[in-house]
C-alpha cells in the first residue's frame, strides 16, 4: 500500500515538475528585464500630481548636491546600489519620494516631496509595498498593521542597522522594542539562544505575516516551525504523542524561556504528564495505571517514557 | 599568542590564566598604542579597491572564565569558557561604479562571530549582482551542554544501603545533554529583479553528540545515547511577476532525514560474583528485591561490590533503529494587489513524507526477574508517512478609505498512518550468573495506528479609521477540527470554536501611541484536559516619546484559559506587565531601564497512586480515577512569579572612548504541589543575575581596544535536595583589540 502510494505520489510529482520546467522557457520569453528600465512608481507617488511627467523628475545627482549625508550611503543601500552599478537606473531617490522637481524649485520646501516620517502608516505601506508585495503579500490583513505599524517602523532606507534588511535596529533589540515581555521571557534561566545571537525572532516568526497565530511560520510539510532545528521530533512516527501533532510544541513547552529546564510550563515532570494523563471519563488519554508509584520507583515519567515525542518501536514510548 | 589553552589547565589555575590573560592583552594595547596618539575615533569607511569600496573589520582577543559552585549548572546556562577567540570579523565590498575587478559579483558582505571555543558560532555571507543573482548563506553553530540534575532525577535518598553498600545518589541528570548543532542555510536568487525568477536552496542541520538516557527492563538503566541527526533540505523555485502587482510563485521542498541515534548500556559499576560487570539500575530508590530474597549485594568488600545474580540487572543493552525520512513538499503561491483596493494571497501545498525504518534492532542481556527474561532480542521494521494538504487565501479590501475588511481562511489536512513488525525472541533464567536458555521463545506482532486532523479556519476582520488618530478592528474567528486518532481504538473529536477579536490603535498626540487588542473565544470540546474551552488575551502596548531623547513604554499581556468541566477544572494564565524607558539626553550619555513581571499559572485536577500517600493526601471523588487505582487527588499548582529588572547606562565621554555598566536579573519564587515528598522547586525558586561593564577606546583611528566584563550569578532559595547543588557565580572577562580598515 505504502509503495504504491509512493510511487503514484513521485509520478505526480514529475510530472508537474516536468511541466514546470517546460513552461519556463514560455515565460522567460515573454518576460521583459524592467529593472534596467527603471522601477514602475509605488502608489502613492503615482497620486502626486505630475508623478507621471518625465519632466517633474530631476534625478538623484541634484538631491545629493543638498542631502550628501544620505548619499554617503549609497554604495551599502541595496535601493541605490543598482543605481550606482547600471547607470542611473534601478531605484533612486525619486522613485520612493516622488518627483523632486517641485521640491527644489521651491528651495527644498518640505511639502513638495513625499516625506515618509510625515505619511500616515497606509501612505508608507502603499509606496513600499507598490515594490515589496510579491515578497510581503497582505501586510494590510496582518497584526502590526492592524497595530498601526508601517514599513519604517522597522525599517529605515537611509539610517538602517543591517544592511540586508534594512532594519532600525538589529534583532532581537527591535522586536524587543514593543514585545518587552518577551525580552523578559528570554532574560529566564532557561531561553532559546535568541540573545545569543545564534537565533533569530524572524526564524520563527514572520512580522509580514502568516497564515498561523502569532504570526508563526511553520515548515514545509505544515509542521510546527520548533521541527526546522528539532529534526528528531518531526516525525512521522507510527506511535506519535498526539498532542505533539494535534495541540502543538507548546502544550508542554514555553518556548521564549522558563524558569524550568527544557523549557517545561511546570517544574515537575510528573505533574505535567498528569495534567493530562489523569483517569477521565471524557478524555481519551490514558490514565497512569496504578502501579506507577509517585512515592517511589517512578520518579520521573520520562525515565522510563523516554521518546515521549513519538516512536516507532514501542506504544508507551519506551523506545 | 596562538593556540588554545586547555580548559582543565585554566580551570585549575584560573588566577594564573587570568592574570596572564590580563598581562597579554595588556601588553598587547601597550606595544600598540605605543606609537600611536589617541585621534579621532571615526570609524573607517573603507578603502576603493578594483572598484569596490572595501571595509574589513576584525575582533582578536579572548575571554578570561573563572566560576565557582556547579561546573554543570554553569556549563548549561553559561558555558564561556577560557581562552583566545576571534571575537567578530567582518568582510563588506560594494561596488561603485560600473567596472569592478571581480565579474562575479558587485557586492559581497561575510561576517563571523565568537569562533574559537564559544558554545554559539554564526557566520553570515552575502553576494549579490545587480539584477543577476542574490545569494545568502548563513552558518550558526550551537553547542548545547545541559545537566540540570533535577530533571529526571530519581532522587535516590541518602542511605540506602545493602550488606554494607551504600547505592549512590545521582548527582547529575540522567538525561545530561553535550550535543552540538551546525544548521546550514543557502539561498540562491537567479534574476531578482526580472519578471521570472528562480530560487533554489540547501540547507542542512546535523545534531550530534553524547548524551544521557534511560531504559526501563525490570530497572532502569542508564544508557549512553550516542546523538546523531541530521537533515538536508532542498528547495528550487520559480516566481513569475504575471502583472505588474501580481506573482505567481512554485516552490519544491524536499527534505531527507537520517537518523542513526543509538543506544548503550551506559556502564556497569557492580560485578556479578564471577566478575561479569552488571549494574543493577540508578535509581534505586528502594532496595531492589532478589528473587532468592537475598540482599542485593552479596559483598561490599570486593572492587566493585559485588551484586546479587537474582536481582533485576543489566549485563548488556544496546538499541539500533536507523530512521530515513523523505519529505517533499510542492506549493504553489499567489498574491496580488493589481484589483484596486484589493490585496490578495493564496497557497496551495502537498506534502507526501514517508518514514522508513527497515531495521531496528535490540538486545538485552541481564535479568527482568518478573518473567524470568534473561535475554531478549528485538528487531522489526517501521514505516509511517505524513500526507498534508494545506491550503488558504486572504484578502484585504479597503472599501473606503477609513474602512477595510480583510478575511483569512486556512485548511491543512494531515493524515498520518504508520505500520510497524515487531519480533521478539525472549530468552529465559533466573540468575545472570548462568546463560539464558538456548531456545528462545519468538513473539511477532505488528501495529497499524493513525492520527489526523483536518483544521479550518476562518478569521473576518474589519477595521475603521474613524479618526486621523484612531482606528479600530472587530473580528470573528471561527475554527474547526477534526481529529481522528487511532491507537488503536478509533477517537473522533470535533472541536468547533468560535471567537470574538477587538483592537485599537489610538495616537492621542505624535508622541504617544496606545494600541491593544483582546480575543475571546469559547470552543464546545477540548482534546486534552488543557485545552482551553475559554480562552480571552488581552494585550496593551504603549510608547510615549516626551522629549527626542525620552521614549518610555507599557506592556500588558495576559493571556487566560480554561476549562470549567467536572473533574477537569483546567485554568492556566500568563500574565505579563512590563515597563520602561530608554533616556539619551545627549550623545554622551544614556540609561536603559526596564522592569517586568511575569506570572504564569496553571491548575487541573490530577489523580495519582502513591505508596505511602503524601502528606495531607486528598481523596479524589472521580469514579474514572477511583476505578483506574488512582485514588489521590491533585490540583496540580504551579505558579511562577517572575520578576525581571535591567539597568544599563551607556557613556561616550570623548569620541574615543565608550563604556557601558548595567545590571540585569530575574528572579522567580514559585511554588507548586509537590506530591513526591523529596522534590525541592530547584529552579522555581531561583535567581540569575548579571551585572556587566564594558569599554571600548579608539588609541588610533581604526584601532579599538575593547574590555567587557559579565559576572553570572544564579542562585536557589530552596532545599538542594539528594543531589549536587546548582548554585554558580562566574566572572567572564573579554579583552579584545578591533581593527578596522
Amino acid at each position: 500500500m505504502f509503495r504504491a502510494i509512493a510511487v503514484g505520489a513521485s509520478m505526480k510529482r514529475i510530472l508537474l515538475s516536468v511541466a514546470m520546467i517546460a513552461l519556463l522557457p514560455g515565460f522567460w520569453k515573454a518576460a521583459t528585464v524592467h529593472a534596467a528600465s527603471g522601477i514602475k512608481q509605488p502608489v502613492s507617488t503615482l497620486l502626486q500630481k505630475n508623478a507621471n511627467d518625465p519632466a517633474n523628475y530631476v534625478g538623484s545627482d541634484t538631491c545629493m548636491t543638498c542631502h550628501a549625508d544620505v548619499a554617503k550611503s549609497f554604495a551599502t543601500n541595496p535601493h541605490s546600489r543598482l543605481a550606482l552599478t547600471h547607470g542611473g537606473k534601478g531605484a533612486t531617490c525619486e522613485t520612493c519620494h516622488g518627483p523632486g522637481k517641485a521640491h527644489v524649485d521651491s528651495g527644498g520646501d518640505a511639502t513638495k516631496i513625499f516625506n515618509f516620517r510625515k505619511a500616515s502608516a497606509k501612505q508608507v505601506d502603499a509606496t513600499c509595498l507598490g515594490c515589496h508585495a510579491g515578497v510581503h503579500p497582505n501586510f494590510g490583513g496582518t497584526p502590526h498593521a492592524k497595530a498601526g505599524l508601517s514599513c519604517i517602523s522597522c525599517h529605515s532606507n537611509h539610517a538602517s542597522q543591517t544592511e540586508a534588511t534594512l532594519l532600525k535596529a538589529p534583532q532581537p533589540q527591535l522586536c524587543e522594542n514593543c514585545h518587552a515581555d518577551i525580552k523578559m521571557a528570554f532574560a529566564q534561566p532557561f531561553h532559546h539562544p535568541v540573545e545569543e545571537g545564534v537565533l533569530k525572532c524572524t526564524d520563527c516568526h514572520d512580522p509580514h505575516g502568516t497564515s498561523q497565530g502569532n504570526q508563526l511560520r511553520s515548515t514545509a510539510d505544515q509542521n510546527a516551525i520548533c521541527t526546522k532545528c528539532h529534526t528528531e521530533v518531526a516525525g512521522p512516527f507510527v506511535y506519535e504523542h498526539p498532542p505533539v501533532k494535534v495541540e502543538g510544541c507548546t502544550t508542554c513547552h514555553s518556548p521564549h524561556g522558563s524558569p524550568n529546564p527544557r523549557f517545561l510550563k511546570v517544574s515537575n515532570v510528573n505533574m505535567l504528564c498528569l495534567q493530562c494523563h489523569s483517569a477521565s471519563m471524557n478524555f481519551t488519554a490514558p490514565g497512569t495505571p496504578s502501579f506507577h508509584n509517585q512515592a517511589a520507583q517512578y520518579q520521573a515519567c520520562t525515565i522510563c517514557h523516554t521518546q515521549i515525542h513519538g516512536s516507532n518501536a514501542s506504544s508507551t514510548f519506551f523506545k | 599568542m596562538t593556540g588554545k589553552i586547555p580548559r582543565q589547565a585554566l580551570d585549575r589555575f584560573p588566577a594564573c590564566a587570568s592574570v596572564s590573560w590580563m598581562a597579554g592583552i595588556g601588553l598587547a594595547a601597550l606595544l600598540v598604542t605605543a606609537g600611536a596618539t589617541a585621534q579621532n575615533a571615526t570609524p573607517s569607511q573603507g578603502t576603493i579597491k578594483d572598484g569596490y569600496v572595501v571595509h574589513q573589520s576584525f575582533d582578536l582577543g579572548g575571554h578570561i572564565a573563572n566560576y565557582s559552585g556547579s561546573d554543570a549548572m554553569y556549563d548549561t546556562l553559561v558555558n564561556m569558557q577560557s581562552g583566545p577567540r576571534i571575537l567578530s570579523q567582518s568582510l563588506d565590498m560594494h561596488a561603485v561604479g560600473k567596472k569592478t575587478k571581480f565579474p562575479l559579483f558587485d557586492t559581497l558582505s561575510t561576517n563571523s562571530t565568537d569562533y574559537g571555543g564559544d558554545p554559539n558560532n554564526v557566520t553570515v555571507l552575502r553576494m549579490s549582482k545587480g539584477k543577476l543573482y542574490d545569494f545568502r548563506g548563513l552558518f550558526r553553530r550551537d553547542r548545547q551542554y545541559f545537566d540540570y540534575n533535577l530533571l529526571a532525577n530519581p532522587l535516590v535518598p541518602a542511605g540506602v544501603t545493602s550488606n554494607g553498600y551504600t547505592f549512590p545518589q545521582v548527582k547529575s541528570s540522567p538525561h545530561l545533554f553535550n550535543t552540538v548543532r551546525r544548521m546550514t542555510d543557502t539561498d540562491l536568487t537567479l534574476f531578482p529583479l526580472s519578471k521570472v525568477s528562480f530560487h533554489a536552496g540547501y540547507s542542512q542541520n546535523i545534531m550530534q553528540g553524547p548524551t544521557f538516557s534511560s531504559i526501563h527492563q525490570g530497572t532502569e538503566a542508564l544508557l549512553q545515547q550516542n546523538w546523531r541527526n541530521s537533515t538536508d533540505t532542498w528547495r528550487g523555485g520559480v516566481d513569475w511577476k504575471l502583472f505588474s502587482r501580481t506573482t505567481l510563485t512554485f516552490d519544491d521542498v524536499i527534505t531527507h532525514y537520517k537518523g542513526n541515534t543509538s543506544w548503550q548500556l551506559a556502564g556497569a559499576n557492580l560485578q556479578l560474583s564471577n566478575g561479569t560487570p552488571v549494574s543493577l539500575g540508578f535509581d534505586n530508590t528502594s532496595l531492589p528485591s532478589c528473587g532468592n530474597r537475598a540482599a542485593a549485594i552479596s559483598n561490599s568488600t570486593t572492587n566493585p561490590p559485588t551484586a546479587n545474580a537474582t536481582c533485576n540487572g543489566y549485563l548488556q543493552y544496546s538499541r539500533y533503529q536507523p530512521t530515513r525520512t523523505l519529505s517533499p513538499t510542492e506549493e504553489v503561491r499567489f498574491q496580488s494587489s493589481n484589483i484596486k483596493n484589493i490585496q490578495m494571497n493564496g497557497s496551495i501545498r502537498y506534502t507526501g513524507a514517508s518514514m522508513n525504518l527497515p531495521n531496528m534492532n535490540e538486545l538485552f542481556n541481564g535479568l527482568i526477574s518478573r518473567g524470568n527474561t534473561r535475554a531478549f532480542t528485538f528487531t522489526g521494521n517501521a514505516k509511517a508517512q505524513r500526507v498534508n494538504v494545506g491550503a488558504d487565501y486572504g484578502i484585504v479590501w479597503e472599501i473606503t478609505p477609513n474602512v477595510t475588511l480583510s478575511d483569512q481562511y486556512n485548511f491543512v489536512d494531515f493524515r498520518q498512518p504508520g505500520v510497524n513488525d515487531r519480533t521478539q525472541t525472549t530468552y529465559t533464567g533466573t540468575s545472570m550468573l548462568t546463560p539464558p536458555s538456548t531456545t528462545g521463545t519468538t513473539t511477532v506482532t505488528s501495529d497499524a495506528w493513525f492520527l489526523g486532523q483536518k483544521t479550518q479556519v476562518n478569521t473576518l476582520m474589519v477595521s475603521w479609521q474613524a479618526l486621523p488618530r484612531a482606528s479600530f478592528s472587530i473580528g470573528y474567528r471561527y475554527r474547526n477540527r477534526n481529529i481522528v486518532d487511532r491507537r488503536p481504538d478509533t477517537d473522533l473529536i470535533n472541536i468547533h470554536e468560535q471567537g470574538g477579536l477587538f483592537g485599537v490603535d489610538l495616537r492621542p498626540s505624535n508622541k504617544w501611541k496606545i494600541n491593544g487588542d483582546v480575543e475571546i473565544s469559547y470552543a464546545d470540546n477540548g482534546y486534552t484536559q488543557l485545552s482551553p474551552r475559554q480562552l480571552q488575551h488581552y494585550r496593551l502596548r504603549t510608547t510615549y516619546q516626551p522629549k527626542n531623547w525620552a521614549a518610555l513604554f507599557v506592556v500588558f499581556n495576559d493571556l487566560e484559559r480554561r476549562d470549567d468541566a467536572a473533574y477537569v477544572n483546567h485554568l492556566d494564565h500568563s500574565r505579563a506587565f512590563s515597563a520602561g524607558a530608554d533616556l539619551t539626553p545627549n550623545t554622551h550619555y544614556s540609561v536603559e531601564l526596564a522592569y517586568g513581571y511575569l506570572d504564569v499559572f496553571s491548575r487541573t485536577d490530577e489523580c495519582y497512586a502513591s505508596t505511602p500517600a503524601p502528606a495531607g493526601a486528598v481523596l479524589t471523588t472521580s469514579a474514572a480515577c477511583i476505578a483506574n487505582g488512582t485514588p489521590y487527588f491533585s490540583n496540580g499548582y504551579y505558579d511562577s512569579p517572575t520578576q525581571y529588572g535591567l539597568i544599563g547606562f551607556l557613556f561616550t565621554l570623548v569620541r574615543q572612548l565608550r563604556a557601558g555598566l548595567g545590571y540585569r536579573m530575574t528572579a522567580v519564587d514559585g511554588t507548586t504541589t509537590t506530591i513526591n515528598p523529596r522534590q525541592v522547586p530547584g529552579s522555581l525558586q531561583s535567581q540569575y543575575q548579571s551585572p556587566y561593564t564594558n569599554i571600548a577606546w579608539t588609541f588610533h583611528p581604526g584601532w579599538t581596544f575593547k574590555g567587557d566584563w559579565n559576572y553570572y550569578g544564579y542562585g536557589e532559595g530552596s532545599p538542594i535536595g539528594p543531589t549536587a547543588p546548582r548554585s554558580f557565580r562566574g566572572n567572564v572577562y573579554t579583552l579584545g583589540m578591533h581593527h578596522d580598515f
